[in-house]
């Protein structure tokens, strides 16, 4: 059994999703009040938790702010439908995914199922078989889940060390927009989504230029995604 | 600028024009009062002063003298010289002009006055105690300073007279200047500007304009925040019912069996319609309230139609359509624009989809990005569908929010009529157009055209 955190202060949909969630294999559990719900997201008796964004009060980025100061437990946002700004926002603070509200149940199954395998299988080493990942002056741990440049530790998400690490694998060849979206967010690409488009953004914020000054994760327009090494300086 | 300019330079001429007629009036009416007042002098101070002198000079001596004679031009700007025959008595140093009057003076025995530019000279002969004779050579100085014209001061009075013209123009031009941008920036969407600070300290008329502009502005302000509340607040409240009817509705699916579906599709497709709407609606009042505050980004206008014909193409498949681009081959530099990328995004993505949506089964959308040769550039996104096209009369109306050409056809093909009135205030919040004709080989061809940087 799943157990979900639900910060919303819609009682009847919490209700509603409870109903929903609960065959599924998720025991759900309400929380529609800012505070109370940072202070229940941190108690480490959840698997994963489930934001909304138009919270009175603290309000949900504030939420997603505390949440990540301590806790890396995975978070999806509810945004209101056609906001890109929350949309980018949510993605920024770390979130690991989002869904426009109203939303269908299937899908909030759907994507915490992803998220789930994905953060179960790291450990396991699905798709890592080495432990240690390193292109250039990038260094990343795949069992400790810790990445490094020159040697300073970069705070990624999970969704954001994800994305990384595929990108890593095959550095200098072209990762397909589907291919990542699969992989890291655990489901299909679909039409007008541009999540995983936010994700790379942050990747690039987070990690700065390259030492010749280029991108380190460079775009192939209508295709994807590739990383870049650095040629000819040895490193 | 105008502004100042036309008070600045008015006062000046004006003032230009009293200072000439005033010189050219002066010299005789000076002649007259320093005529006046030698003769004032004459009858009463100027005879006491040198009798005064003479006495203390035969009484106290020539020090005692000296100390009187400065005293006295301390009170009247007289600069007064005592001599007697053999020369000047009072040790001030008188100068040469002054010793020549006396000698002549002092000759004739007579009293005489002598006007030259810079002051008036007087000679005034009296007796001492022991009656010895002395004259007592006065220069009565500065008594009208215009009084001699030159060069300097006239350009003195002028430079005066033109900084007063430039700070009066400037204090009337300025705060309507600054009044004028602020109402330029409130009609940008920046409601909190005020002109307090700047124009509202002052106490005449402006001052109080600048006030009322601000109590304007707040009312303004207040309005269009509540405004913006209650849009969000609508479309907030309107969604959470629609959320808890999708949640309940998987539930009803869940529960149900085969029978029941395509019921329940049909209600998943009514509130997807009603959410399409709401989001729609509450962009739209966005817009024409002026209340989005416009991003300005740098925005690579082709990879967003790129990626936008991906998108739709991707859409168009599940009814066997394709949506195809033709632009340039190198796209990333050449159609760049400062403005907002999701309003753009959502302005194309409508007109493209409104396409696909008219577009038969197996059909194509063709969209075209051009970039014309002027400057400033503009880029041009034609999209053009093979549907039914639109009467000729009605064409300019698919722009009305809500229109619709066939309300049974629309209806079906999942439209809510907003879309394109969306395009258009993005379009024009960009500066461009947005025009809507039928293609002379049937379909509608809807064409974009935005301002491009000068690049």
């Amino acid at each position: 059994m799943q157990r979900v955190l639900v910060i919303d202060d819609d009682v009847e949909l919490c209700e509603l999703v409870s109903e929903y969630l609960l065959p599924e294999g998720f025991l759900l559990e309400a929380v529609h009040d800012g505070v109370q719900g940072v202070s229940r997201a941190l108690s480490g008796e959840h698997d994963f938790v489930v934001l909304d964004v138009m919270l009175p009060g603290l309000g949900g980025f504030e939420i997603l702010r505390r949440i990540r100061a301590v806790s890396a437990i995975p978070v999806i946002m509810l945004t209101a439908r056609g906001d890109e700004i929350d949309l980018i926002m949510g993605l920024e603070i770390g979130a690991d995914d989002y869904l426009p509200k109203p939303f269908n149940p299937r899908e909030l199954v759907a994507r915490t199922r992803a998220i789930q395998r994905r953060v179960q299988a790291l450990p396991a080493g699905e798709v890592s078989q080495r432990p240690l990942l390193a292109v250039d002056d990038v260094e990343m741990d795949v069992q400790s889940m810790t990445v490094r440049r020159f040697g300073a530790a970069v705070d990624l998400t999970s969704v954001e060390f994800g994305v990384l690490e595929i990108l890593l694998q095959s550095a200098g060849s072209v990762v397909t927009r589907e291919h990542l979206v699969r992989k890291a967010l655990g489901r299909r690409l679909l039409p007008y989504d541009r999540s995983i488009d936010m994700h790379v953004s942050n990747l690039r914020r987070k990690l700065g230029a390259a030492r010749d000054g280029s991108e380190r994760i460079k775009t192939v327009r209508g295709v994807g995604y590739f990383y870049a090494r650095v040629v000819g300086n040895g490193g | 600028m105008r502004l100042f300019l036309k008070i600045f330079l008015t006062f000046l001429i004006a003032m230009g024009a009293v200072i000439t007629v005033t010189l050219a009036v002066t010299p005789t009416l000076g002649q007259g009062s320093m005529t006046a007042r030698w003769r004032r002098l004459e009858n009463g101070a100027l005879g006491v002063y040198a009798q005064t002198a003479a006495e203390i000079y035969e009484r106290d001596g020539a020090d005692a003298l000296d100390a009187y004679l400065i005293r006295v031009n301390g009170i009247a700007s007289i600069h007064a010289y005592l001599f007697d025959r053999s020369g000047e008595v009072s040790h001030l140093a008188a100068p040469a002009h002054a010793v020549e009057l006396a000698r002549s003076g002092g000759s004739s025995g007579e009293i005489k006055f002598q006007l030259r530019p810079t002051a008036m000279w007087t000679v005034r002969q009296v007796a001492g105690p022991s009656g010895h004779e002395y004259l007592l050579v006065s220069e009565i100085s500065k008594l009208l300073p215009a009084f001699s014209v030159s060069a300097t001061r006239v350009l003195s009075v002028c430079a005066v007279a033109a900084l007063i013209c430039f700070w009066l123009a400037r204090h009337v031009s300025r705060p309507i200047v600054q009044m004028r941008a602020a109402a330029l920036r409130i009609s940008e969407g920046h409601f909190s500007t005020r002109v307090g600070k700047s124009v509202g300290r002052r106490r005449d008329e402006i001052g109080d304009l600048g006030r009322d502009f601000d109590q304007m502005a707040g009312r303004l302000e207040t309005l269009v925040a509540a405004q913006q509340r209650l849009l969000a607040d609508i479309s907030h409240e309107l969604r959470s019912p629609l959320t808890r009817l999708n949640v309940a509705l998987a539930l009803a699916r869940r529960a149900s069996g085969d029978p029941a579906q395509p019921a329940l599709d049909r209600i998943e497709r009514e509130a997807e319609r009603l959410n399409t709407l709401i989001g729609q609606l509450s962009m739209l009042s966005l817009m024409e309230s002026g209340m989005i505050v416009r991003r300005r980004d740098s925005v690579a206008l082709g990879d967003l139609v790129r990626e936008v014909v991906d998108d739709a193409d991707f859409e168009a498949r599940s009814v066997h359509s394709t949506v195809r681009l033709d632009a340039p081959p190198d796209t990333s530099d050449a159609f760049t624009l400062t403005g907002d990328a999701e309003l753009l995004r959502s302005a194309i993505e409508n007109v493209i989809r409104n396409a696909v949506r008219y577009t038969p089964e197996n059909g194509q959308v063709s969209v075209t990005l051009t970039r014309s040769q002027t400057t400033p550039p503009e880029a041009f996104i034609h999209v053009r569908d093979h549907g039914p096209g639109i009467p000729e009369p009605l064409l300019k109306e698919v722009f009305q929010p809500f229109y619709r050409v066939d309300p049974s056809r629309d209806r079906q093909s999942g439209g809510v009529g907003l879309g394109l009135a969306i395009t258009e205030h993005a379009v024009h919040l960009h500066g461009g157009r947005v025009e809507a004709a039928n293609a002379s080989d049937g379909g509608l061809e809807v064409a974009i055209s935005l301002p491009l940087a000068a690049s």
